[in-house]
């Protein structure tokens, strides 16, 4: 993958195309979960297959080519949605004192759609980096270029939303 | 938990055209990138980019002008003698699913919580005169008319001063006392801005032959919070590079081009928070990397310093 990497950062649209087919499904996917219907999902795929090639001579660590890839999908997402919907983002401070343990063993009956609708986008983010694409806080930290701190809480709010939507008065959905 | 997540991402359907759209991607950027562009227009990444890099704050930008065309003063813009344009944060009109943090709007322009601390009663010293008091009008419900009055804000009810030694452009504070604990905080104006050099930023922030005292951290004590601070010995070196910080050079930021944001620069060797006591009791926060590069807050640039003068001060801070 490395090699393929390093002909892409040439120039080489073939090799390029080869290692973004392996992650376009999990784009579209995660850009779904964002942008909530397959068209925009797609645009989502095309801009960020346009951004990266474009940008690829600059990774400057060729093993980090999925985060970074996934990095690009998620501000596609995110800038899609801002010329959709105007919306915006914004972050409380955050405290980072958690335990390290958070609970995520929960057998939650989780749809698609309670992903969709009931968490943020930056909750979105970090869900989907954990249990989509199995990446450890510290990975989502720096994926997200977020303090670990941050990861944990977001993840544990995330967490905290989706065990009282089942809770909650929305059963009936 | 873990699977059941997997498995529902997993039911999301994959369009046939999907290989065909990321070919189409690809290809629209094989055409442009033989094209020279003499002008750099990174609609909507630098704020995508500051949306990432958010640590405790927030952006508050909106891509679209009441027309619904995207128009390139929303846009982060390079201009050929090398400024940078920042655009005036746009204020919503559906704030639904934003979940909200400090700003405050005095003069027309958005001031937000600055990276800049102020112990509080260091803060009695330096108040200025009493510009009015915060409505806690900006909720996630509100209606774009709520940001056009003065002191709308998100932060409830509260007074502002301007800031002596401090442009009120720049830079204003809250300040309140209540149950007998003071609270003080600043709020800045960087936005809707042309930065031409680091003066526009460093220099407002009046360093410079102003420090009493400054100290570092490494990556992984800034990461995790621990305050396990290191102080800087040579206060020559650090004023050299306070002034140099008045000449170095904007650059956008944007998912590629964004330093920090490497994995690699976010490690112990290539990365440091510097932290600056002035004589007034503010205390700067900058963000270096090894490589020459320096952040200040939530800003949509970051800037490069000339090779010598950087590497002087980067051997004090290891």
């Amino acid at each position: 993958m490395l090699d393929l990497v390093k002909e892409a950062q040439k120039g080489n649209d073939k090799a390029f195309m080869a290692l973004f087919q392996k992650y376009e499904q999990d784009i579209y996917r995660m850009a779904f979960v964002y942008v909530k219907n397959p068209n925009d999902a797609l645009d989502v795929v095309q801009e960020t297959a346009y951004r990266s090639f474009k940008s690829i001579k600059n990774l400057k660590e060729p093993k980090y080519f999925k985060t970074w890839l996934i990095r690009i999908s998620i501000s596609c997402s995110m800038d899609l949605l801002r010329k959709k919907k105007k919306v915006v983002y914004l972050k409380p401070e955050l405290e980072g004192n958690l335990s390290d343990d958070i609970n995520e063993d929960i057998d939650l009956e989780v749809t698609v759609r309670d992903l969709i609708e009931r968490l943020n986008e930056d909750e979105k983010s970090v869900i989907i980096l954990r249990f989509y694409e199995g990446l450890t806080l510290k990975e989502i930290s720096k994926t997200l270029n977020i303090p670990l701190g941050t990861a944990k809480t977001i993840l544990y709010r995330a967490l905290d939303k989706l065990r009282k939507n089942l809770k909650g008065d929305d059963f009936y959905e | 938990m873990s699977n059941k997540i997997k498995q529902e991402m997993n039911k999301i359907e994959i369009p046939k055209e999907l290989s065909e759209r990321s070919k189409m991607g690809v290809s629209q950027a094989k055409k442009e990138m033989n094209k020279d562009r003499k002008r750099i227009n990174v609609k909507g990444i630098g704020i995508a980019a500051a949306l990432l890099v958010s640590v405790g704050a927030f952006t508050l930008f909106n891509n679209d002008t009441p027309d619904g065309t995207t128009e390139s003063q929303e846009a982060l813009v390079v201009n050929e003698d090398g400024s940078v344009e920042i655009p005036a944060i746009q204020l919503p009109e559906d704030t639904s699913s934003a979940s909200m943090i400090g700003l405050i709007i005095y003069n027309g322009k958005v001031y937000t919580q600055a990276a800049t601390e102020i112990d509080p009663e260091d803060a009695k010293a330096i108040i200025g005169d009493k510009l009015g008091t915060t409505k806690g009008t900006i909720d996630e419900w509100s209606k774009q008319e709520a940001y056009d009055e003065e002191f709308a804000s998100t932060i409830g009810e509260t007074d502002v001063y301007s800031v002596k030694g401090y442009d009120k452009d720049f830079r204003i504070m809250t300040y309140q006392e209540q149950d007998g604990k003071k609270y003080a905080e600043f709020y800045e104006n960087l936005n809707g801005i042309t930065i031409n050099s680091g003066e526009g930023v460093f220099g407002q922030l009046n360093m410079v032959s102003n420090v009493s005292s400054a100290q570092y951290r490494n990556f992984s004590d800034w990461d995790n919070g621990i305050k396990n601070y290191q102080s800087v010995t040579s206060m020559q070196a650090l004023n050299i590079f306070l002034e140099e910080l008045n000449k170095v050079k904007p650059l956008p930021r944007e998912e590629n081009s964004d330093p920090i944001g490497n994995s690699p620069n976010r490690n112990n060797e290539d990365f440091r928070e510097l932290s600056i006591n002035l004589n007034d009791g503010s205390l700067v926060r900058l963000t270096l990397l090894r490589d020459g590069y320096i952040y200040y807050g939530f800003m949509d640039v970051y800037f490069e310093m000339n090779e010598d003068v950087f590497l002087k001060m980067w051997s004090q801070l290891e």
